[in-house]
């Protein structure tokens, strides 16, 4: 036995679990000696059989692979579906938003076109990034653990039924991850800052109002609470469509109050950005009320039409 | 290898791989290790790669069709294998449908 032997065993054996190297290494080592045996029963030399037979038993990396059933993939065809459609929501609710609001923000900050288009775009991309990441990190996770749909042993009666309405488990992933970049970007715009004013962060939500967002994590938490109780729910019914209703309305209220009271977003960022504090102030105030309240509407709408849609009335 | 050849032989890998189960469960009534089981499957025409061979012998192992035995041999101790009851189950339903297959197969050439 040479060093070859050695070198290809240590390089399966860095890719097996531990409690499996001992039975695997011994088993793979005299399986080795056979076969390098019978070519040098052949007349063949010593060093030339070894090399020969570890060139057919093939990368070791794969080897090891096969010998512990580990899959030779990212993302297996059980949750591949599943992780291009969240990605692919994710991608098209979260980026145009991100983009709008950073052009918006460097816009009213007066800076230049071409300030505008590279800032916007560069944010657009690393947040891209995360979102590509992230997603990613937590199937590859669903995967290995083997939480996603079971493939062995199914029935008819196991499937679930058709959702065509949004209640289906790729929706509640995303409206999950959704809910924590919003929590996300609130404390980010506190403690580090969308704009920074010679490296201390300038809020864009109001400060003062800081406090007030512990509001934000029970109003969070029940958002979250409907999207698992929504996955749970056979479909939309009266009882969700309701409970969406009160929420929105909860939620889209506590936005326009704010806003009307001049106490959600941060004066002195108007003043510092803006040449023309007030036009803008009142323009954004206005664009942000009328955003709130087409969201929350179409949410509630939608809610109910999904019920009846499923209770067939 | 072109493309084609490449994907021919892809289908007959595929049309061959249960077979290599059964020649182990056949050949494992009687204990054995792993490369003169290799050597015999070749003897039958079951030509199978080592690389294909010993992982499947741990998975069957690991799905409780095979036992495994460490035996101490010259020059070193030597893991044997050998088919258990679900083995043999597993044996002769893979048989039974085999030969099933083979008369579909049969008929079909009948027939054109």
């Amino acid at each position: 036995m040479t060093t070859w032997t050695n070198r290809y065993l240590a390089a399966v054996m860095r890719a097996v679990p531990e409690q499996t190297r001992d039975d695997l290494d011994a088993e793979l080592r005299s399986t080795i000696d056979d076969a390098v045996a019978a070519r040098t029963d052949g007349g063949e030399p010593q060093e030339d059989a070894e090399r020969a037979v570890l060139t057919e038993l093939g990368h070791p990396e794969r080897l090891a692979a096969a010998s512990v059933d580990r899959p030779l993939h990212l993302l297996g065809p059980s949750v591949y579906l599943d992780w291009r459609r969240v990605l692919r929501m994710l991608l098209m609710l979260v980026l145009p938003l991100a983009a709008i609001g950073t052009a918006l923000v460097r816009i009213l900050a007066g800076a230049s076109a071409g300030e505008v288009l590279g800032g916007t775009l560069a944010t657009t991309i690393t947040l891209g990034m995360h979102l590509l990441v992230w997603t990613t990190l937590l199937f590859v996770v669903i995967e290995r653990t083997g939480r996603g749909p079971d493939r062995s042993d199914w029935s008819l009666e196991a499937l679930p039924e058709p959702r065509p309405d949004g209640g289906g488990r790729s929706d509640l992933i995303a409206t999950l991850i959704f809910l924590a970049t919003v929590v996300g970007a609130a404390v980010w715009d506190r403690f580090v800052g969308f704009v920074q004013i010679d490296g201390a962060p300038l809020p864009l939500l109001s400060p003062e109002l800081w406090p007030v967002w512990i509001l934000l994590p029970p109003a969070v938490l029940a958002a979250a609470a409907f999207a698992v109780a929504l996955h749970r729910a056979p479909g939309w019914t009266r009882s969700l469509a309701a409970a969406n209703t009160l929420l929105s309305v909860l939620v889209a209220g506590a936005v326009l109050a704010l806003l009307a009271g001049g106490s959600l977003l941060n004066a002195e960022a108007f003043e510092l950005l803006a040449e023309d504090e007030d036009s803008v102030r009142t323009t954004v105030v206005v664009g942000s009320a009328l955003g709130t309240v087409v969201i929350s509407g179409w949410s509630i709408l939608d809610g109910w039409r999904k019920a009846r849609s499923r209770t067939g009335r | 290898m072109s493309h084609a050849d490449v994907t021919f032989s892809v289908h007959l890998q595929e049309l061959r791989r249960g077979t290599i189960v059964l020649g182990c469960l056949r050949l494992l009534d009687r204990p054995d290790y792993g490369y003169r089981l290799l050597e015999q499957l070749q003897q039958h025409g079951l030509a199978v790669d080592g690389n294909t061979l010993y992982p499947l012998l741990r998975r069957l192992e690991k799905q409780g069709f095979l036992t495994s035995e460490w035996q101490a041999a010259d020059p070193r101790p030597r893991k044997f294998y050998r088919t258990s009851e679900a083995g043999e189950e597993l044996a002769e339903a893979l048989e039974a449908d085999w030969r099933r297959l083979t008369a579909a197969v049969d008929s079909l050439t009948e027939e054109s």
